[in-house]
């Protein structure tokens, strides 16, 4: 479905040494630029039918690698395609394949329902009118979306079903959402969720998410990539990310004394309350029971809970530096 | 660039498609606030009829244009309020649409529509608002050509037609170069006011002008397509030349079109 190699993006941004009046006024006769590395040489396969996760900090290049596999931006070096075509070269015949969601960008008309943007977006795509309104009822059904009031007048959770059906109402290959449950209360990312599912199944849609909530990532997708200045850092399954992690133990502690009075040798306890506290651990299964033999000798500990590392912990590592991305490099199934 | 050639029929209808669908839209989102879009239709009319009304006292200061009788010079007027109207409808808001979209780095979804970004951009920019201004053309230019007694013959009309169409393509050309400045500017602020200042001058009859400014703005630059040349196709005085201006205007456009495909190639969207 995509199959990316080699691609680069550098933008020439002007390169700014002080806020002063002076650097500004100098910059009007001479202007310095320097050049970002917004995506390294990456390579990249998505399969059909697969819901993929890409997730990186901001500025890791995420935004701009969509933009390149839509057509928005032209590469600097490297090649793509999806659905066989490259994007950049191809633009509105790749287009008509693939539904695309901004988060923070709506393709609604404001003041209007939005079953009027639908109708705007059938013409524009040239739906066949029984197909469309097949569609666009299954998707409503999924969504349980309200679409027969003006757009100003839903909560953010119905406006962002709304962007969803809108993207999907041409029965595109591939779906891109890019942050889709920004700003979204439980319930409605829950909803969001389920409905990304279900089109997943139903229609085969191949979806690509981006999105800093990793619970979005860890609940619906089958795979990741963690992409980092423009680099990968893992691409694979997130049981694989897991499971080479899985030596390393959370451990929450209750205990009997205030945290701060409290000493375990060789380890750092992370105080999360007066009496409770946090301690990771890294040990393989033959060696946590001595580790907490010493634990409950040297703690006055009254409740103990040990737990795997959660998929944001283990990414928080990696991007603060305590987990080394190699690690995973040798685990990585071959893209 | 093929794609947006007039020679492309089914890219002219598409554009035609997308016009319609969009003035739909905004007449749905005007109507959804009856009082605004009544006071929006009669403002607009107001404001296209006050130009009218200094142009006149203009003419009427200096004892009239070379060469224009009061009955023709009102003719002019209405021709005036009938393309200024025409292309506030089709257009209006193209300008601050692109403002917008850049500023804000939503241009992005235009580029996700399966037509060239173009057509999308273009079509975007009605105003419903100014089918008030339209209307009042439409009926002065006819109650005009009555009471001038204008012979209407089908070479006249087709002659109109031409420069009409020219002017809409030459209109549509210098749109173009805006926003591919737009898209590298970003920010166009007094440059929009030198936009407006330069198309001033095609509200005035070409005969007031001298010998080598009349030619450019007939050729080199051809804002006499917009109202002068028509009016001329009407009144029936025509000048072969003139056609030169219909030339003029198909370079432009392509030159034009030529200038947005080298700056979308660059665009860098705004924001993640």
């Amino acid at each position: 479905m995509i199959q990316v190699s080699g691609l680069s993006k550098i933008y020439r941004v002007r390169a700014r040494q002080s806020s002063s009046v002076w650097h500004s006024l100098r910059a009007v006769f001479s202007r310095e630029y320097r050049e970002v590395t917004a995506l390294a040489g990456i390579d990249w396969a998505i399969r059909e039918g697969e819901i993929h996760g890409l997730i990186g900090r901001n500025g890791s290049g995420k935004s701009t690698l969509l933009k390149i596999l839509c057509g928005i931006l032209h590469p600097s070096f490297g090649s793509a395609t999806v659905n066989g075509i490259v994007p950049w070269t191809d633009r509105r015949r790749h287009v008509r394949d693939i539904g695309v969601v901004f988060g923070q960008k709506s393709q609604l008309t404001w003041e209007l329902p939005a079953v009027d943007s639908f109708y705007l977006h059938r013409s524009l795509y040239r739906v066949e009118p029984a197909k469309f309104e097949r569609t666009l009822r299954f998707l409503s059904e999924a969504f349980d979306a309200v679409v027969d009031r003006p757009v100003r007048s839903l909560s953010l959770g119905e406006r962002m079903k709304c962007e969803i059906i809108c993207s999907l109402l041409h029965q595109p290959k591939l779906l891109f959402l890019d942050e889709p449950t920004i700003g979204l209360d439980l319930l409605a990312k829950d909803q969001v969720r389920r409905a990304i599912r279900t089109i997943n199944a139903e229609l085969g849609t191949t979806i690509i998410l981006t999105s800093h909530d990793l619970s979005d990532v860890s609940s619906v997708c089958d795979e990741i990539s963690l992409l980092d200045r423009g680099r990968f850092l893992y691409r694979g399954p997130i049981e694989s990310l897991l499971g080479a992690v899985s030596s390393r133990k959370l451990l929450r502690l209750t205990l009997r004394e205030p945290v701060l009075r409290c000493r375990w040798e060789g380890f750092a306890l992370v105080p999360t309350g007066e009496f409770t506290a946090e301690v990771e651990l890294c040990a393989d299964g033959t060696s946590l029971q001595p580790l907490l033999q010493r634990l409950l000798a040297q703690l006055p500990v009254s409740d103990v809970s040990i737990e795997s590392l959660q998929l944001e912990q283990v990414i928080g590592a990696i991007y603060r530096g305590e987990l080394d991305a190699s690690h995973w490099r040798k685990a990585q199934p071959a893209a | 660039m093929s794609a947006l050639t007039p020679r492309n029929p089914s890219s002219a209808a598409r554009i035609g498609e997308l016009l319609l669908l969009d003035l739909t839209m905004k007449l749905k989102r005007a109507l959804a606030f009856r009082l605004n879009f009544a006071v929006n239709l009669a403002i607009s009319l107001f404001y296209s009829l006050l130009f009218s009304l200094f142009q006149f006292c203009v003419y009427t200061g200096i004892h009239g244009y070379p060469g224009w009788s009061a009955g023709q010079m009102l003719l002019f007027q209405a021709v005036l309020l009938l393309w200024t109207g025409s292309i506030d409808f089709l257009f209006g808001g193209v300008r601050e649409f692109i403002d917008l979209e850049v500023t804000y780095g939503n241009l992005d979804r235009l580029f996700v529509w399966p037509t060239h970004v173009l057509v999308s951009l273009l079509s975007r920019g009605t105003n419903v608002h100014a089918a008030s201004t339209v209307l009042a053309g439409s009926l002065g230019t006819a109650v005009m050509l009555t009471r001038l007694g204008v012979q209407l013959t089908w070479h006249k009309l087709l002659v109109f037609g031409l420069f009409f169409a020219a002017g809409l393509v030459f209109y549509v050309a210098l749109l173009i170069a805006y926003s591919a400045c737009t898209l590298f500017m970003v920010k166009m602020e007094r440059l929009r006011e030198v936009f407006d200042r330069v198309l001033f001058f095609a509200s005035f009859p070409a005969d007031l002008y001298a010998g080598a400014s009349k030619t450019a703005l007939i050729v080199g630059f051809p804002l006499a397509l917009w109202v002068y040349l028509p009016v001329q196709a009407l009144l029936g005085r025509c000048e072969r030349f003139a056609l030169l201006s219909v030339l003029s205007s198909a370079l432009s456009f392509v030159a034009a079109l030529a200038f947005w495909q080298r700056q979308e190639a660059r665009h860098v969207s705004a924001g993640g």
